[in-house]
């Protein structure tokens, strides 16, 4: 059986210039988590279900190839996978007894690299992007213009990833590349 | 512009933060038999001190979690923030802890 083509809000523009790149990275499986990620049921659940620890520091995330895992809150996890999300959602719900909701749809993702993306987020986040303030392995939730993101440090070379909400990507996108004639 | 700390996330912009009033109103259990006047009371009065004030924070572009804050009302000096179960922070140069 084919897939059904799933369009997301940025497929058909990128930008391309001079020491930065943005480009989004198409349908990726998300599911939001919730628990309490000390207890034995959760860490059971993490490790059976995506391989993965549960001892994450507060604006961090780890991958695992399969599975990126990313801290939104004291009790509340995102997971990007490359399984099945309706899987994983029943048996953590089984294992765990706690919430778990399929939000593949809710954002897209910006993928942003080159020398640039620094200044470019800076233009429009009140975060520190400077590198000993936002290095590779750390995320944060902040605001991009008036839109709320999800920013992750790839790599320092910089790679970055952007979530925003779907509604806002055309909004975000727009802002990036205005901003970065300036920077 | 200032920062505020957020118990979950740390220090933060203020603009990725929003306040929504004075905190440690408890819902009424009696609702069932409070008057009108009671019912005043509990929706729209409040302390609106000029000087320290305990309010309800919202991190909005953050984490999305409540906690509070003991902050001055005249000059936005932040004393504390605090998680909801935390015990009250104590306002400066008060020995009174309610
Ligand atoms: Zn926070």
């Amino acid at each position: 059986m084919d897939s059904p083509v799933i369009a997301t809000p940025l497929s058909a523009v990128k930008i391309d210039t001079d020491g930065f790149t943005a480009l989004e990275l198409g349908h990726i499986s998300k599911i939001n988590l919730r628990g309490d990620f000390d207890s034995p049921a959760v860490v059971g659940a993490l490790t059976t279900l995506l391989g993965m620890q549960t001892d994450l520091a507060p604006n961090t995330f780890v991958s695992n190839g399969a599975a990126t895992l990313f801290w939104l809150g004291p009790d509340e996890r995102l997971v990007y996978t490359d399984r099945d999300p309706d899987a994983i959602i029943s048996q953590w719900r089984n294992h765990t007894g706690t919430g778990a909701v399929d939000v593949s749809d809710y954002s897209t993702v910006l993928r942003l690299s080159g020398q640039k993306v620094r200044d470019v987020i800076a233009s429009g986040a009140p975060f520190d992007m400077h590198p000993d303030n936002f290095s590779a392995g750390q995320c944060v939730q902040t605001r991009f213009g008036n839109a709320s993101i999800l920013l992750s440090n790839h790599a320092d070379t910089p790679v970055f990833q952007l979530q925003v909400r779907w509604s806002f990507a055309e909004y975000v996108f727009n802002y990036i590349e205005r901003v970065v004639k300036y920077v | 512009m200032f920062i505020i700390n957020c118990p979950y996330c740390g220090d933060r912009d203020q603009t990725e933060f929003s306040c929504h009033g004075e905190a440690h109103i408890p819902r009424p259990t009696n609702t069932a038999t409070m008057t009108d006047e009671e019912w005043g009371d509990y929706v729209f009065f409040r302390s609106n001190p000029k000087g320290y004030h305990r309010e309800r924070w919202l991190h909005d572009h953050g984490c999305r979690r409540w906690f509070n804050a003991l902050r001055h009302t005249v000059t936005d000096e932040f004393v504390a923030t605090y998680k909801v179960q935390d015990p009250r922070p104590q306002i400066p140069g008060d020995g009174d802890q309610s």
